[in-house]
């Protein structure tokens, strides 16, 4: 009896093992699938990571690189992108309020909201290249752009005036493989 | 009552220190590394909204951090203040901020750490920073924002790479405010670059470096560049109408891709069309490969009008490729293989069965067909056979090939089949000379069948008589009459037979007799006698029973005259 428990749950544990390793490369179905996860520095070295449930980037040092947020990239229409972290449990979001428009970030399911253009606007990122860097713009808020300050471990915000020197509007990007 | 309101507000006002000390707690992630013995100051970053204090507290959370600026560590302003830092500064710090309604308190983490041996910086305190190979770009000097003077500038700063004074020659490296500019960016760039300063504070100046590690990126071919679809390559693809099909698309690079047909994509909710894709990650070469699938259930008429297209996009640009769904045409190649493989195997036993079955397939054709033979002009021969055989030397009794010759052949070749033979020693006349008898004769042969025995009990064979010479003459030079070879048992030394018969029987093989010498009736369907029939000429009239019978009749008349004639001559 003993043998054959242990013969069902070797069999057990095989399929579970085998099931694990198919499912897991197979995100939910849907259209739309990442682009894959990309490491994203601006031009001025800084990175991204998460302070108090803010995006802010700054100068990591060796020891703490794994706060480092890389970005999900998965794309929306032509051109356009959603910006994820965390594997893309938070999406980043342009929001106006008055005058100012601020960065958000939103546990959303972006495959669900992909569908609802109206929904899906403020999630959407304009990209454009610059030879080795990428810029991105608000589909909700044309004209402003994805920035982070010039002194680090600020911040990451939306800048309309993309040519003020304290703001930093190009990224590099680098695939993880 | 005026004694109790204001007890009341005594304890009101005794009460909001302390409610106010309930802070909310957290810590920071980032664990600060800097060079012992240099000047450091840092903010409390708790980003609190509206902040109107910040204080500093040592590791016990309760000792505040003295704002005596002679101090070592001393709070200033709101930041925290090492003038300069100990490797023994190193542990938690907390600092609380607070506005009009909140408050936060938090841990954060300081070390301070000594240069390596040799070196001019620790490896705990390097910061990492990346560049692209072929790209101009900047290496920044961090954490220096406290520093800048009061003109907002920062600092003047010297360059090392690798604890060596990087020369700026302002076109490869170039130094400007806490950047250092890279054109070109080589792998030799690789390396540690410190950048150093010194800060004057309070009147004395104090040193400040930090060391970035700087990595060259290497922008791999399929990830700056728009994605590849390996596969489909616009092709066309036969599908059966109702079947179910599977397309695939491959697709290498950081990309994203999906099919999409007649000009928009598959409905998440369409059963028909099921789109699936997986990720597969090559180890060997580092790159990953979407493939996506589109599962076809059923294949409708209408998937033929326009084709499916994978169409995979990243911010490098866009690629499609297409498969065009047609119906299956009928292989016309596979047929025309199928038919000539059987013709073929048709073709290659028909030979087969030809090669074994010849003489059985002449000899019928001969029967059945003859009738149909276009009537031929006479060849102006009398004989069917010339019969050439070794003429025994002893008479007393018959040899095998008397028999054979006198008995046998004529049996079967004569009476039932209806050849005319001559055989000397039998057609010929008395007192005829041989020789020219032969040469007469054979001419009117339209075969020439030689008899051939062993010799072994040293009667004269064939040898060199005059008549096989001629025999030989006729059948060889002239060739205009065929020759048959009859073994009447088995030869194996043709050595010693004549340089003519050696010849012909390189020339063709020979039937051998296989039945005895009895005079009992021999068939004409017997193997043997088939080989032989085969070999004579094509008869003008399948003797049938009747027919076989007057000739019979005839031969016997015949023999009977001849041997009349023999007779007063013998």
């Amino acid at each position: 009896m003993d043998i054959f428990r242990c013969t069902l749950c070797r069999l057990i544990s095989l399929l579970l093992l085998l099931f694990h390793s198919e499912t897991a490369c197979r995100p939910t179905r849907g259209r739309r699938h990442s682009m894959g996860t990309f490491r994203i520095w601006d031009v001025n070295q800084k990175v991204f990571y998460l302070s108090h449930k803010q995006l802010v980037a700054g100068y990591l040092q060796a020891a703490n690189a794994n706060l480092e947020e890389k970005v999900e990239v998965m794309p929306a229409e032509s051109n356009s992108v959603f910006l994820g972290l965390h594997s893309g449990k938070l999406w980043l979001s342009c929001v106006k309020s008055g005058d100012k428009v601020r960065l958000q970030l939103e546990e959303v399911d972006i495959t669900d909201l992909g569908r609802n253009k109206e929904q899906a606007k403020r999630f959407t990122f304009l990209h454009s290249q610059n030879g080795p860097t990428t810029s991105f713009e608000s589909a909700a808020n044309p004209g402003w752009y994805l920035c982070t300050e010039s002194e680090g471990d600020k911040p990451v915000s939306f800048t309309n005036k993309p040519k003020d020197t304290t703001k930093i509007t190009q990224f590099y990007f680098e695939g993880q493989q | 009552m005026q004694v109790l309101l204001r007890l009341a507000c005594f304890i009101v006002l005794m009460m909001s220190p302390l409610k106010a000390d309930q802070c909310h707690e957290s810590e920071d992630q980032v664990v600060s590394i800097f060079a012992a013995n240099e000047i450091f100051a840092r903010l409390c970053n708790a980003r609190l909204k509206d902040k109107n204090t910040t204080i500093w507290y040592k590791n016990d959370s309760k000792t505040r951090v003295s704002m005596e600026v002679d101090s070592r560590i001393h709070q200033f302003e709101d930041k925290l203040w090492f003038v300069p830092g100990k490797v023994e500064d190193s542990g938690q710090y907390y600092c609380i901020e607070r506005n009009s309604t909140y408050c936060l308190k938090q841990k954060i983490t300081v070390k301070f750490v000594k240069n390596e041996p040799n070196l001019c910086y620790n490896s705990e305190a390097l910061f990492p920073q990346r560049l692209f190979i072929g790209q101009n770009g900047l290496l920044a000097c961090p954490t220096l924002d406290l520093f800048k003077d009061e003109n907002n500038e920062f600092p003047r700063i010297q360059w090392y790479k690798d604890c060596k004074p990087l020369f700026l020659d302002n076109i490869r490296h170039i130094g400007e405010a806490d950047k250092l500019f890279i054109m070109n960016v080589t792998k030799e760039h690789k390396g540690r670059y410190s950048c150093r300063t010194s800060y004057v504070y309070l009147g004395k100046q104090h040193h400040i470096s930090r060391v970035i590690d700087l990595t060259p990126a290497k922008k791999t071919a399929n990830q700056h560049r728009e994605p590849v679809i390996m596969k489909p390559a616009n092709e066309t693809l036969e599908v059966e109408l109702g079947s179910y099909t599977q397309l695939i698309c491959n697709v290498t690079g950081l990309a994203n891709a999906y099919w999409s047909w007649n000009g928009s994509n598959i409905d998440e909710n369409d059963t028909a069309l099921v789109e699936d894709f997986i990720t597969v990650k090559n180890h060997h070469t580092n790159t990953r490969i979407l493939i996506v699938m589109l599962n076809i259930s059923q294949v409708e008429s209408k998937f033929y009008l326009y084709p499916f297209v994978c169409e995979a996009a990243n911010w490098f640009g866009k690629s499609a490729a297409y498969v065009q769904l047609i119906h299956p045409v009928r292989d016309f190649q596979s047929y025309i293989i199928g038919i000539f493989s059987i013709l073929t195997v048709v073709i290659m036993c028909s030979i087969f069965i030809y090669k074994i079955f010849k003489v059985d397939i002449v000899l019928w054709y001969r029967d059945c067909c003859y009738d149909f033979f276009p009537a031929e002009a006479s060849d102006g021969k009398i004989y069917d056979a010339y019969i050439l055989y070794p003429k025994t030397v002893e008479k007393e009794s018959a040899s095998n090939s008397d028999i054979f010759v006198f008995k046998i052949l004529p049996e079967v070749l004569e009476k039932q089949c209806g050849y005319s033979l001559f055989i000397y020693g039998r057609d010929d006349y008395v007192g005829e000379d041989i020789v020219e008898v032969m040469d007469e004769h054979i001419k009117k042969s339209r075969r020439l069948i030689i008899i051939l025995v062993r010799d072994t009990l040293g009667f004269s064979f064939l040898g060199d008589t005059s008549e096989e010479q001629i025999a030989m003459y006729n059948a060889l030079i002239h060739n205009g009459i065929k020759v048959i070879l009859l073994e009447l048992e088995k030869i194996q030394d043709y050595e010693k037979m004549s340089e003519s018969i050696k010849f012909i029987k390189q020339k063709q093989k020979t039937i051998r007799w296989s039945g005895d010498f009895t005079e009992k009736s021999q068939s004409a369907k017997t193997r043997f006698w088939k080989n032989v029939r085969y070999y004579m000429p094509a008869q003008k009239k399948a003797p049938s029973s009747s027919h076989l019978r007057s000739r019979a009749l005839n031969w016997n008349s015949t023999e009977l005259f001849e041997r009349e004639v023999h007779v007063p001559l013998g």
